[in-house]
């Protein structure tokens, strides 16, 4: 006699079979003892499967997810804050530098002399804050991303 | 109750984390168990397990369908999970080989004692499967997710679920043969 083949069986207990061929597995149950031994190992199998439980993670783990996250965005925040303040002292210490010489020159032509290691004195330092700035925020960010996971 | 979607708003509106604590009440055991039955270690499964809820949480605006959102949870859970054993190259756990061994050597007054729980049998012959394997039997007995949803959470054709599960149950067969030493008769007998 030609015995069911193992996957056939299987997708009758999970009920995944052409109904023409239920009665012809029935049947052969009924009078095939390997068979329907192997039936009752597999819906045993199948049905102790469903009894298993869920395993359950420690107490304390939504906590130290809610954790994590309140630390990450105290981090955006404070990249944010960071992001914004450089660009405000990228902006205007290039301003600042544009603008000032301007009033120099103006100044100048309505014949107020201002020495021109004055205007060095002037330009040159808040060029450099800016370029500070740009410098600290830039290792700023480099430092998170590296060392701040 | 309160259904995902509302929470999710919420979430993505005013970044509460309140809302955000109760999405992961309700989801850190189908996600923490999906992770320990790939992972095989409680203390990875359940980093693995955090660090998926922390991902989520930022890529929860790019959720299209917020009514899917178990899936798509249990989709990336999935993929992580499996990338962290593929990354450290996770063997199977040496304790449960030694267990196994360890059944196969003890004879029948013990094995009487372990037939009367089935379940820890069961739980110790899924630690003993491959991991995809043992995540397809656990997303579709333990969790009850059916075959139609597995397929979209693994990224894998119906027809393969449908597969692996059944390979998946054969292997567990198999398994649970050899920790009983015997054709499963004793497993069968109530």
């Amino acid at each position: 006699m030609k015995h069911i083949e193992q996957n056939i069986l299987w997708a009758y207990i999970i009920d995944d079979i052409e109904p023409k061929n239920i009665e012809i597995i029935k049947h052969h149950l009924d009078v095939c003892p390997t068979c329907k031994y192997e039936y009752e190992v597999q819906v045993k199998l199948h049905n102790e499967l469903y009894e298993i439980d869920e395993d359950m993670p420690s107490l304390d783990f939504s906590t130290s997810i809610i954790n994590k996250l309140e630390k990450n965005l105290k981090i955006e925040r404070a990249n944010q804050f960071w992001l914004k303040f450089a660009k405000t002292a990228i902006i205007g210490a290039i301003v600042i530098s544009v603008i000032l010489p301007m009033i120099v020159l103006i100044l100048q032509r309505v014949d107020f002399t201002i020495s021109n290691a004055y205007l060095h004195k002037v330009i040159f330092p808040l060029s450099s804050i800016g370029l500070i700035l740009w410098a600290f925020y830039g290792m700023d960010v480099f430092l998170r991303r590296t060392y701040v996971k | 109750m309160v259904e995902d979607v509302e929470y999710i708003n919420e979430i993505i509106e005013n970044h509460s984390l309140i809302a955000y604590k109760v999405l992961v009440k309700r989801y850190e055991t189908r996600v923490f168990t999906l992770c320990f039955k790939i992972i095989k270690r409680r203390e990875e499964a359940e980093e693995v397990a955090q660090d998926i809820f922390v991902l989520c949480f930022k890529k929860l605006n790019e959720l299209q369908d917020k009514r899917k959102f178990p899936n798509w949870l249990m989709k990336i859970a999935y993929s992580k999970a499996i990338d962290h054993i593929r990354k450290k190259h996770v063997v199977k756990t040496d304790i449960d080989a030694i267990n196994a061994l360890h059944f196969k050597e003890e004879q029948t007054p013990l094995k009487k004692a372990i037939i009367q729980n089935r379940k820890e049998i069961i739980e110790k012959a899924i630690n003993l499967l491959e991991p995809i394997e043992a995540s397809i039997i656990t997303l579709f007995y333990i969790q009850d997710i059916p075959v139609k949803d597995i397929a979209e959470i693994t990224q894998l054709s119906l027809s393969n679920v449908k597969v692996k599960l059944f390979r998946a149950r054969t292997s567990l067969k198999k398994i649970i043969s050899s920790l009983l030493k015997d054709d499963l008769k004793d497993f069968i007998e109530d």
